[in-house]
């Protein structure tokens, strides 16, 4: 970054951020709040996980800030993100005075011109980046997308398949991921979902799995109904097919990870057909809660391979084990491309027994699910 | 540029006073040049303006700086300081708020999902008993079927070996019968003759002559066959109820020679003959 000081800023903010990093946000937003106080209806009533994630990019961008090749994907794809909200350029110079202010608090005597001038032009920097990357896609695309639940169908007390409309068909890709907010049931809060089908029309299918306490989930599947609105975000992640590659497919999904691998099996029919082994966990009998689909699919597909495995069940009278290392057994899979989905603790198991087995690194893409 | 206002490094620093300090040369061609009073008044009146201006904006100024200070200086003053903690504790007491209904459904949500684990463990557990315990009643009660069928197929087998040795018995005790039918038939006909020729001898005791005559008519009748003899000895007899007196004193006979009642002949027992 030009001629800023970096390491001054780097200094000043874990100076300021020894105060505890939820004080400095708390202190932030009060300010922010108190002076344009318009900002304050972009966020949820609790902001305690707003504070986070603030803390979180903050804490991104500071220690990628003299890298800055590392940083401008970021800071574009949190520009365009952050239009959902509602934020347009004009909220970019209160939000950096909120800033200054808030690190010249913290600072206290040690607070200088110079750090008062390079943390502007840092800022300068970061916004400049966020706005640039908004406004590229605000003519191509809305900053959300109204969508509203078409249908509720509770397979388990703790898994709902959602099917929503939206009223314009949405530009994501198979395999990515979108941020839902229950706009109804609980406006302002925002989390991750994969669609599981493939894109080209204006429905949508959701698999929501209720984290305990998370208000998003929650609200999908425990208080949702048919004609709650919905707003979505744009598209996010990698986890998607490589269009050069003709390689036969290994898909590994736990739980409502299938989501993403759902939606791949589609567009790999839609493309025409690939050979394609999909290996489905889960913990009891009735958490396979996909089944009828996972079936008609496999009837459906010749050139697909549907292996359901149970880890925690007597009543299961089929393959038992967790799904990475049943499916790293019934390798070799050096010459397939991989994918794996689920739980933090399910994609480490299973990439690992992949690996063990011989399938390269490279040849597996992936995707936690968080929490919310 | 040249003139008289070329002098002017700044035309935005321009001050009444370089105004005043301004001199026209004077016109070569007199009667065509305007009149220089009435510049001069312009000038003066310009002058005053551009002071007046230079004033409003110099007092403008320090009101701005005056003002930039004052929101820097608000910004840590005790009033923004206060409003910040008004705010910062207000959300502090929206966020426990809603953190506590979270941590409610949270804590109700895992406990709902300990009870349903509970319960699938405890169902998958009873169904596997109840699929244990089916499976051993099935085979508890197939093995049964499977040891009656055997029990009653050989009972059957046993059932037509035995009506065989029925058939065999009853076959042996008609044969008996038969055998014993013809060995009474025999004595019965020997006792009658034997009774028949003790009521001759009698009859001839007492009536000689009669006697006589029967015995020559009771000679032919012993030749004859033994079926006939019972017609005989009811019908052709003179006397109805000599017959009969002596029929009772024959069954009497019979008891002396077999107590029991029993007829001693033939000799064989019939279960010797069923084995």
């Amino acid at each position: 970054m030009g001629d800023i000081d970096t390491a001054a800023l780097k200094g000043n903010f874990a100076a300021a951020a020894a105060n505890g990093g939820d004080d400095v946000a708390m202190y932030f937003y009060s300010y922010l709040f108190l002076k344009y106080p318009e900002t304050r209806e972009m966020f949820p009533p609790a902001m305690t996980r707003q504070r986070d994630r603030l803390v979180g990019a903050l804490v991104r961008i500071v220690t990628d800030v003299d890298n800055v090749a590392n940083l401008v994907p970021y800071l574009e794809d949190l520009g365009r993100d952050h239009r959902k909200f509602g934020a347009v350029a004009a909220h970019y110079p209160a939000v950096g005075e909120a800033l200054l202010t808030t690190l010249r608090h913290f600072s206290g005597d040690s607070w200088t011109q110079q750090l008062h001038d390079d943390w502007a032009a840092a800022y300068g920097i970061v916004a400049g980046a966020m706005v640039a990357a908004a406004n590229k896609v605000d003519e191509s695309e809305p900053p959300w997308w109204d969508a509203e639940i078409i249908d509720v169908d509770r397979r388990t007390f703790d898994i709902a398949v959602l099917k929503v409309r939206t009223n314009i068909p949405h530009p994501f890709v198979a395999g990515q991921s979108i941020s839902v907010e229950p706009t109804t049931k609980r406006p302002r809060e925002w989390r991750f979902y994969t669609p599981a089908n493939a894109p080209g029309g204006l429905e949508i299918e959701l698999h929501a799995r209720l984290v305990d306490g998370g208000p998003v989930s929650t609200a999908l599947v425990r208080s949702a109904a048919a004609g709650d609105k919905l707003r979505l975000g744009p598209p996010f992640g990698r986890m998607t097919l490589d269009p050069q590659s003709r390689r036969p497919l290994l898909m590994v999904a736990g739980s409502t990870g299938l989501a993403p691998l759902k939606a791949i099996i589609d567009q790999v029919a839609r493309d025409g057909g690939r050979r394609t082994h999909l290996y489905f966990g889960a913990r009891s009998v009735r958490e396979i809660y996909d089944r009828k689909d996972l079936e008609a699919m496999a009837e459906r597909y010749s050139w697909l391979t549907v292996v359901t495995a149970v880890s925690d069940d007597i009543r299961w009278k089929g393959l038992r084990g967790l799904i990475g290392t049943v499916a790293a057994q019934a390798g070799p899979w050096t010459e397939h491309d991989v994918f794996v989905c689920g739980s933090p603790a399910m994609v480490e198991s299973s990439v690992k027994a992949l690996v063990s087995s011989g399938v390269p690194e490279s040849d597996i893409k992936f995707e936690e699910f968080g929490e919310a | 540029m040249t003139g008289p206002t070329s002098r002017f490094q700044n035309l935005d620093a321009v001050t009444g006073t370089d105004l005043r300090s301004i001199t026209f040369a004077t016109s070569r061609a007199r009667g065509r040049g305007y009149d220089e009073q009435q510049v001069g008044s312009f000038v003066a009146n310009t002058a005053a303006v551009v002071d007046r201006l230079r004033d409003h904006l110099a007092r403008q100024a320090a009101e701005i700086n005056q003002l930039r200070a004052r929101i820097d200086r608000d910004s840590n003053s005790n009033e923004v300081a206060h409003a910040i903690s008004v705010l910062t504790t207000a959300q502090q007491t929206a966020d426990r708020t809603v953190a506590e209904a979270d941590g409610y459904s949270s804590r109700v949500m895992s406990e709902a999902r300990d009870l349903y684990e509970d319960a699938r463990r405890n169902a998958a557990v009873l169904e596997q008993e109840a699929e244990d315990k089916a499976r051993a009643v099935y085979e508890d009660a197939s093995s049964r079927a499977a040891a009656i069928e055997r029990e009653t197929i050989a009972k059957i087998e046993q059932l037509e070996l035995t009506s065989m040795s029925a058939q065999k018995e009853l076959d042996a005790q008609t044969a008996y019968l038969r055998t014993l039918r013809d060995a009474t038939r025999t004595q019965m006909e020997a006792f009658l003759e034997g009774l028949l020729d003790r009521v001759a001898e009698e009859y001839g005791r007492a009536h000689p002559m009669a006697a006589a005559e029967a015995n020559n008519r009771t000679a032919q009748p012993r030749n004859r066959r033994a079926g006939r003899l019972p017609a005989r000895a009811t019908g052709a007899v003179g006397k109805p109820s000599g017959p009969s007196l002596r029929l009772a004193g024959m069954q009497e006979r019979r008891r002396l020679a077999s107590p029991n009642g029993a007829i001693p002949l033939p000799q064989a027992q019939p279960s010797d003959q069923a084995q």
